[in-house]
């Protein structure tokens, strides 16, 4: 009997504790000229806008996706190799949906927003298991009509399919000519789908426990 | 008498542990209730203070719907002619009046609505967290921009980088990004009054003007000069905040009904678990009357026993609505108009001292019978119970 009242009584305690805890978060100055604001925060990550129109586009055959999340802040050291510069903080994280073909997992999706010329352009990328590109979809953009047309050539989507993160990217001067206003988003594009396949290879390598820290 | 109650209520811990839960749900549903009832009054009376700002001259239609689109970045589908500002910053009481150009640019396609907002220096008096995080805190130009706070970083600009509008083939420089305000200005798009009128093709309209006055004392006066003003019409932002407490009162009214419901029936379970308890141990209680224990002491047992059931019910109430009460929260500000930024959990010492005198009575009330029929025991009751 008195194991039960202590453990009764032990969660009163802590549930009190929990209480006061979330009381004391709560806690404001209550004055009015004191303006909230949050503590900063990372950008949103890039949304995943039309998954079902994407996986029937890339994987015909998917049957579902899981969400992974893979955090590459232990990586570091070999991203910024494998990057050539030194990763930026949203680069520490990569998040991907798992393509499944029944219990097969079949590729993957990301989804990556970079800084264009006018805007933040997203786009999504599909990868075969093995790292290669099988598809690329620009997802949205603000840029102005000859940038957009530009850049939303087949000649353009098409240069992304078969490449993988050895490729040679060259700052994206081996993609399709586009007009000179288009130039810079054009190469921030590229950078990115870069960036996601390189993290991506590296993030498979680590769940391998393969990847090697120079020390 | 304490350990023995405790002994007591430990002899039946599922049926004890049922109630127990029935009357803490029971509680932390009421403590909720009465916390969000309280926070959202402050909160929503905190933002429109904070606003500085008495009333707003709205286009003719329904004043709040207008007013209430107005403040939280929507566009309206009818104009105010400039005019009427002029009109406004004539009258004596007016201290500051400030004209905005609100208009919404959907992109389904895009998943996208820029909402944008075209101002004149005045609104800055109106906004005292108008502060730049980085760049300027005004316009250079008539292609400048300010972007939110939360609007730069989805489109990852900066001061010095360009900005497209697809929708009105026009182009800016961003001028200056705005430090996070925790309010509706954070997802906008800020440009000069006179580019917004031209963007969206409302030359010398407006979609409503804020009024600060002198003095608010002045308010009926003002408002009674500036109704008259054609085109326009007069919302002050105390009638608005009791429209939205009436309506949040009639769900508020539906759900404390449902709430003392719940707090009834739990009245009901102590009541019928006490009973049992009681009738179950009649032999024992009368033992305990047979060896001089005196009717008041088996009273006091009972109501001991009623008392640390819904003690422990309050206590254990109290906390589920303080750690559930941010899940509820976010759920509830979906179907609020007008949903203020901040907390709306306000657990004042009010609500509390509500939800443990409403525990406490819940006892008294439940315990009541069974604590009675406890001490009308005869102690000749033990003696039959051994004779059969």
């Amino acid at each position: 009997m008195s194991r039960l009242v202590l453990l009764g009584a032990g969660a009163c305690v802590l549930m009190i504790g929990l209480a006061a805890w979330r009381l004391h978060e709560n806690d404001s100055t209550d004055s009015p000229l004191v303006v909230k604001t949050k503590p900063p925060e990372a950008a949103p990550q890039c949304p995943w806008r039309e998954p079902e129109a994407d996986l029937k586009s890339f994987f015909p055959e998917a049957t579902g996706h899981r969400l992974e999340t893979h955090i590459l802040s232990g990586e570091r050291a070999e991203l910024g190799a494998r990057l050539g510069r030194v990763p930026t903080g949203d680069e520490n994280l990569l998040r991907t949906f798992a393509v499944l073909s029944g219990n097969k997992f079949v590729g993957n999706i990301m989804t990556e927003r970079v800084k264009g010329e006018h805007g933040a352009i997203e786009f999504v990328l599909a990868t075969d298991p093995q790292g290669v590109v099988r598809g690329f979809r620009l997802q949205r953009m603000r840029e102005p009509d000859v940038v957009d047309q530009a850049l939303s050539t087949a000649a353009v989507r098409d240069w992304f399919i078969g490449r993988s993160s050895t490729n040679s990217w060259n700052d994206g001067s081996g993609m399709p000519p586009v007009p000179s206003v288009a130039e810079s988003s054009a190469r921030a594009i590229a950078e990115g789908a870069r960036s996601l396949l390189v993290r991506l290879e590296i993030a498979s390598l680590a769940r391998k426990g393969a990847v090697t820290h120079q020390h | 008498m304490l350990l023995l109650a405790l002994k007591n209520l430990a002899r039946r811990p599922l049926r004890n542990g049922l109630t127990l839960a029935g009357l803490s749900a029971a509680v932390a549903v009421l403590v909720c209730l009465s916390g969000f009832s309280r926070g959202y009054e402050r909160a929503l009376a905190g933002e429109i203070n904070h606003m500085g700002i008495q009333l707003m001259l709205v286009p003719l239609g329904c004043p709040y719907d207008a007013a209430a689109r107005v403040l939280k970045g929507k566009v309206l589908d009818n104009t105010l002619p400039e005019s009427a500002l002029e009109q406004a910053r004539k009258d004596p009481a007016v201290a500051i009046a400030a004209p905005l150009l609100l208009a919404t640019l959907p992109r389904p396609e895009a998943g996208r609505a820029d909402m944008w907002v075209g101002l004149d220096k005045s609104a800055l008096e109106l906004k005292p967290w108008w502060r730049a995080s980085a760049g300027k805190d005004w316009f250079e130009a008539d292609d400048s921009l300010i972007l939110g706070f939360n609007a730069a970083e989805i489109e990852m600009r900066a001061p010095g980088d360009r900005f497209f509008s697809p929708e009105t083939k026009h182009a800016f420089h961003v001028t200056g990004v705005l430090e996070r305000s925790g309010t509706s200005d954070d997802s906008l798009l800020f440009v000069p009054l006179k580019t917004a009128q031209h963007m969206f093709n409302l030359p010398g309209k407006l979609t409503a003007i804020a009024v600060r006055l002198h003095d608010p004392a002045q308010l009926r006066q003002a408002t009674q000069r500036l109704q008259n003003i054609p085109g326009a019409q007069v919302v002050t932002l105390a009638e608005m905040m009791g429209v939205f407490l009436n309506l949040v009162g009639a769900a508020r009214a539906l759900l404390t009904s449902v709430a003392w419901i719940a707090v009834v029936v739990s009245v009901l379970s102590v009541f019928n678990t006490l009973l049992a308890a009681v009738v179950e141990r009649t032999n024992e209680l009368a033992v305990l009357r047979a060896i001089g224990a005196s009717r008041f002491q088996l009273l006091a047992l009972i109501g001991t026993e009623a008392g640390l059931l819904t003690a422990s019910a309050a206590v254990i109430g109290f906390a589920l609505a303080v750690i559930a009460g941010q899940a509820i929260e976010t759920f509830v500000k979906e179907f609020l108009p007008l949903a203020p930024t901040e907390s709306l959990l306000a657990l004042t010492p009010g609500v509390v001292l509500q939800g443990l005198l409403v525990a406490g009575v819940a006892g008294l009330v439940g315990g009541l019978y069974p604590a009675w029929r406890a001490s009308r025991i005869h102690p000749a009751s033990a003696l039959k119970f051994d004779l059969l």
